[in-house]
């Protein structure tokens, strides 16, 4: 605490503004600058036929053109699903609400490689539907729905919760029927919020990696998935780094789209706290909510469902724990299921702790520097969020290989990690932080306690509960973490999602019953974890 | 006890002064309002004192003793926030214990104490309560009782009462003003309600655009406004200026009987001192009649301008003729706004 024109501030110290600064720089800018450079130079000079070549082989061109129409017709498959959804849960009470609204966000938090086991599960051969659509973009853009829904609930739903259902009924009034209504009154003060949505639907589609890598086989490769191939299979950085630049264009634009509408969204509207819902009140609304919600359970829960049956099912076909018991019975010639949970809870453990020290620093200066210099930190230390874990992890690789050559250190995959939850960190804490109000200081100056005391018995005791959700959001994006993992994880050294990953690519029954039975351990280490942050988390601390 | 002497405040960048040579004087025991309305500097008076804002120029002194170099947290005066500013993550006997364990006092006698004041404000049964899950009522009396636990030489309330609604404030003024003078301390409390400050001070500092208008006890800040300004703002709104000649006073609103000293004045008339009477001298038509619990007030537009009381019983319509008296005490010399005050006694 100093004094800054006879008014008492707490302001962070150099030493503390350094912690997340060093930490973005070494960790996130410094490899990305690498990319670039390493796609734009060969033995010290400009060449930039890696770029001639992307241009020049058909399966990159097509990556590329797969990457973005996929990413599009995922962003308007969602929004098709999910608006109704979205409406019925703003807008109508029924019984079981709350929770619906808390499962929805399920299928989105769950790890990709989850996802892209339940919709092998759903989609594969032998699955309840009877159809085998691995390989095709169908059942890619079917996965991509599914984990999406949960934004366009969150950010659409939420938003037309609180419109003042007046305006549509002021409209009705003056003459509009009901369809015009919403078209000229409710949908455009909604638009803003539905292509926020849209362009982080599109950013989620356009870097998704491990779910296409799963359910895409040969036939389909996003760019994330052509990076991956170039770089760990092909050996070629050098092309990989290139489909990296093109990559991060795509996102870069995507990103500049959605901070665009989030401006928008801010229009200064009368919004009902409270919230709008009513329960339906005709047979046909009853009807109607009735067949959104079922059609939502069934999408929602379908493949998580048949994940559950796929993992408790036999060889012979009967109900039995055969899966779990060969997870833990040790090394098979595959993977190593009992060593990769050891890892990834290992690997989780000093994720989360390396988050929490520099996510903890960079929220206290975020939260407390004077003036624009805050929020400005604030936008730079969140962007390793818009970027893909798969440019993440590729950095990485292309970055630290000198003047020490770290790919071989057990550090190098809990740093990535921790690059990707950092900003999860900030994001819990900082909000906590801002409300800590200069007021609670001052009373407790007023009271007798020094500056130093004032820090131990005021600001410490109320951070620590949001450093502990921020902890574990850290620890669930580490468990999960899949697109960065794959770059740098070794084969001696497994994590859970790398293990699903292996299992599912192998042939036989077995080791299919592992993957489906590791992905539900997955699942629930997951959900719990989420479940216990949404307990603590006092009230709602943003959108994600 | 504490003595302002001519304290100025100036934020960078700002126009005016937040505090502009401002005197005040606190007695032992005594409780002082600030009243103003939002933005004269009252707070930034509360803030000065306590050392949360160190000022521009001026001296404070608290039992003699110069606080210029003191730090807020030992200059054992305590502060009651507009807002609580109650620590959230505490109980309400936490909270009120919070100062006694910053003096390093022993668990059994902070115990005592912190079961005391909570007796005080009667809130034994809400000991162990997060202060999350308290009323706006309980939270002020938490926070009163945090800031009196540690025994403060003195006490400042900003707005003590200003967060809660109309009803429970009426309730809760009379039990705090009790309260603060069985506990003997002397206290500064901060407010722009005039009920308020009437209701609980001994004296009135009324504050204005950073500066101090008016020190007086509520009575005679009543009756003797230093100017125009503290009596608009003190709702007086009958302004007038008139000519008295031999005993007999002319303004806009007619004649009538004032034994002054010839000459000019402006003046202000107290509503109380304005009654019906068909003999009176002032002749005018009702413009508005709004009756409230007990009393109508009554706007008459004499000549053209309003004058305006409160009458009790039955009262005139809207468009009645009526006839009023006004007594020689309730008229009073008032100076212009930025002259000096009027001469204390007298017309």
């Amino acid at each position: 605490m100093d004094r800054d024109g006879g008014r008492l501030t707490l302001r962070p110290g150099p030493w503390l503004i350094a912690v997340p600064l060093v930490f973005l720089g070494l960790f996130y800018l410094y490899p990305l600058a690498r990319i670039i450079i390493r796609s734009l130079t060969l033995q010290g000079g400009l060449d930039l036929s890696p770029f001639w070549e992307i241009a020049a082989k058909g399966s990159l061109r097509r990556a590329a053109w797969f990457t973005l129409w996929q990413a599009a017709a995922s962003t308007f498959l969602t929004l098709l699903f999910a608006l109704p959804g979205a409406y019925v849960i703003a807008r109508f009470r029924f019984p079981g609400r709350n929770f619906l609204r808390a499962a929805v966000t399920v299928p989105f938090v769950l790890p990709t490689v989850v996802t892209g086991a339940a919709y092998l599960a759903l989609l594969g051969p032998g699955g309840p539907l009877g159809l085998d659509l691995r390989g095709t973009a169908w059942a890619i853009l079917a996965a991509h729905v599914f984990f999406n829904y949960a934004v366009v609930v969150r950010m659409v739903g939420s938003f037309w919760e609180l419109l003042d259902p007046r305006l549509e009924e002021a409209a009705r009034a003056l003459g509009a029927n009901r369809l015009r209504a919403f078209r000229k009154v409710t949908l455009p003060l909604l638009a803003p919020s539905i292509f926020a949505a849209s362009s982080i639907i599109f950013l989620f589609t356009f870097t998704s990696f491990g779910v296409v890598l799963i359910l895409g086989g040969f036939g389909y490769a996003t760019l994330e998935v052509a990076i991956w191939q170039e770089a760990v299979i092909h050996l070629d950085l050098a092309t990989a780094a290139a489909l990296s630049v093109a990559q991060l264009a795509g996102v870069a634009a995507a990103l500049a789209a959605y901070s665009r509408f989030q401006k928008r969204r801010a229009r200064r509207l009368r919004l009902h706290p409270g919230g709008t819902a009513r329960p339906p009140d005709t047979p046909g609304k009853k009807l109607a909510v009735g067949a959104v919600l079922a059609s939502m359970i069934l999408y929602l829960g379908g493949p998580i469902g048949t994940l559950l049956w796929r993992s408790f099912r036999t060889g012979e076909g009967g109900p039995g724990l055969d899966n779990y018991r060969n997870l833990f019975r040790g090394a098979t010639r595959f993977a190593d299921p009992p060593a990769a949970m050891a890892n990834s809870l290992w690997f989780a453990v000093l994720a989360a702790a390396l988050a929490l020290a520099v996510g903890l620093a960079a929220a206290v200066v975020v939260a407390r520097l004077p003036g624009k210099t805050g929020p400005r930190l604030d936008t730079l230390l969140m962007l390793p969020l818009g970027t893909s874990a798969v440019t993440i992890g590729f950095g990485f690789l292309v970055a630290f290989d000198r003047p020490v050559d770290l790919r071989a250190s057990i550090w190098l995959i809990p740093l990535a990690h921790a690059v990707v939850a950092v900003p999860f960190v900030i994001r819990t804490v900082a909000p906590v932080l801002r409300s800590v109000r200069a007021n609670l200081w001052e009373a407790a100056a007023t009271l007798g306690a020094s500056p130093r005391r004032v820090f131990r018995e005021i600001d410490l005791p109320i951070i620590r509960r949001a450093a502990l959700v921020g902890a574990g959001f850290a620890c669930a994006v580490s468990l999960g973490e899949f697109g960065a993992t794959a770059f740098l994880v070794r084969p001696d050294r497994p994590t859970i999602p790398t293990a699903i990953f292996r299992l599912l690519g192998q042939p036989g029954a077995v080791t299919l019953g592992q993957a489906m039975a590791l992905s539900v351990v997955l699942m629930a280490i997951t959900t719990v974890l989420i479940m216990l942050i949404e307990g603590r988390r006092a009230g709602n601390l943003g959108d994600f | 006890m504490l003595q302002v002497d001519r304290v100025s405040l100036s934020y960078p960048n700002a126009g005016r002064p937040a505090l502009d040579r401002v005197s005040l004087t606190v007695r032992s025991g005594e409780i002082m309002a600030l009243l103003g309305p939002s933005g004269s500097g009252k707070t930034s008076l509360l803030r000065v004192i306590t050392g949360l804002e160190r000022p521009s120029s001026g001296r404070v002194e608290l039992e003699g003793r110069d606080l210029a170099e003191i730090p807020v947290h030992r200059r054992r005066i305590g502060l009651m926030f507009q807002e609580y500013a109650l620590f959230p993550h505490m109980t309400v006997s936490e909270n009120a214990a919070f100062g006694l364990r910053m003096e390093g006092r022993e668990a059994a006698a902070v115990r005592r104490r912190v079961e005391e004041v909570l007796s005080w404000v009667e809130m034994e049964d809400l000991a162990d309560r997060e202060v999350d899950s308290l009323s706006g009522g309980e939270r002020q009396r938490a926070a009163l009782a945090r800031s009196l636990a540690p025994e403060p030489a003195l006490l400042l309330l900003d707005e003590p009462v200003g967060a809660l609604d109309r009803a429970l404030r009426s309730r809760l003024i009379p039990d705090l003003s009790a309260l603060l003078r069985r506990v003997g301390v002397s206290a500064v409390y901060v407010t722009h309600d005039q009920d308020e400050a009437f209701a609980i001070a001994d004296r009135v500092a009324v504050m204005a655009a950073g500066r101090i208008r008016q020190t007086d006890s509520p009575r005679r800040l009543w009756e003797a406004p230093a100017d125009r300004w503290v009596a608009r703002f003190l709702g007086l709104e009958n302004m007038e200026r008139i000519t008295v000649r031999d005993g007999s006073a002319q303004g806009g609103i007619g004649t009538f009987p004032l034994d002054w000293p010839d000459g000019e004045y402006p003046v202000v008339i107290r509503p109380e001192g304005i009654r019906l009477d068909p003999d009176g001298p002032v002749a005018g038509e009702v413009e508005t009649a709004v009756f409230t619990a007990g009393r109508t007030r009554l706007t008459v537009s004499c000549r053209g301008r309003p004058l305006a009381f409160d009458a009790i019983g039955p009262a005139p319509a809207a468009g009645e003729k009526v006839r009023l008296a006004i007594g020689p005490e309730a008229v009073r010399a008032v100076a212009e706004d930025g002259e000096n005050p009027a001469p204390g006694d007298g017309p």
